[in-house]
């Protein structure tokens, strides 16, 4: 009796493995559509942040000639702190996203595409900053004042 | 070229220098600042209202290091 319950559980092994080695001998080690999928989307989040990095560092650009303007009147710069306003509600959209972003980061894919992203999300912080001192605070302030006149002795 | 800077630039620049993530300052304000046409160094962000001794924010290396230069 023990023998033949010994032997049923020998061929039931027996037929899962034979079946499982069939199947895997069919298939490939990995399925390369699925990993070409997948390739194929980080590719494609790569090229997004790239060029959503881009399009930063030209606002950033656009932003440091406009600290050039000289003798504005108030009503460019009413326009000027409308700007300073959508620059400062574009960067909180921007760190949200690369908030958003830390379980890719985690994994260390895209790593340098998303670095380059959060320092220029950074840079934009600096320049809507540095535009609003140039133009409303700076100018009232005595040390830049006396500074700028030291330098202007040398 | 000379270069002249305020003595406060000196003390802050020492300062910096003496510092190990700083370590590159020296070379990083030679390579930036000699041997540039003046229109590249009139580059960057103007600090102040002038356009004779503008007073600008440089970057010098990345977000770590910044420098100010005025004509």
């Amino acid at each position: 009796m023990e023998c033949l319950l010994q032997k049923t559980e020998l061929t039931n092994t027996f037929n899962s493995i034979r079946t499982f080695s069939f199947q895997e001998k069919k298939s490939s080690l990995i399925d390369e559509e699925k990993i070409n999928v997948l390739l194929d989307t980080i590719l494609e989040f790569k090229k997004e942040i790239k060029e959503k990095t881009s399009k930063i560092d030209d606002v950033n650009e656009s932003i440091e000639k406009l600290t050039w303007f000289n003798d504005l009147n108030d009503d460019c710069l009413m326009l000027l702190n409308d700007l300073i306003s959508a620059t400062k509600d574009l960067y909180t959209s921007l760190i949200r996203q690369y908030d958003s972003m830390h379980i890719i980061r985690k994994k260390d894919v895209a790593k340098e595409e998303i670095k380059d992203f959060k320092n220029s999300i950074d840079v934009l912080r600096e320049s809507y900053e540095d535009l609003e001192s140039v133009f409303f605070y700076l100018p009232k302030m005595p040390e830049f004042i006396e500074t700028t006149k030291k330098i202007s002795l040398i | 070229m000379d270069l002249y800077c305020l003595e406060d630039f000196k003390v802050e620049f020492e300062k910096l220098k003496s510092k190990k993530s700083y370590i590159a300052i020296e070379q990083k304000v030679i390579n930036y600042f000699f041997n540039k046409t003046s229109t590249e160094l009139r580059s960057g962000t103007r600090l102040n209202n002038n356009n004779d001794t503008p007073y600008i924010k440089k970057r010098l290396g990345g977000k770590e290091v910044l420098g100010f230069i005025s004509f």
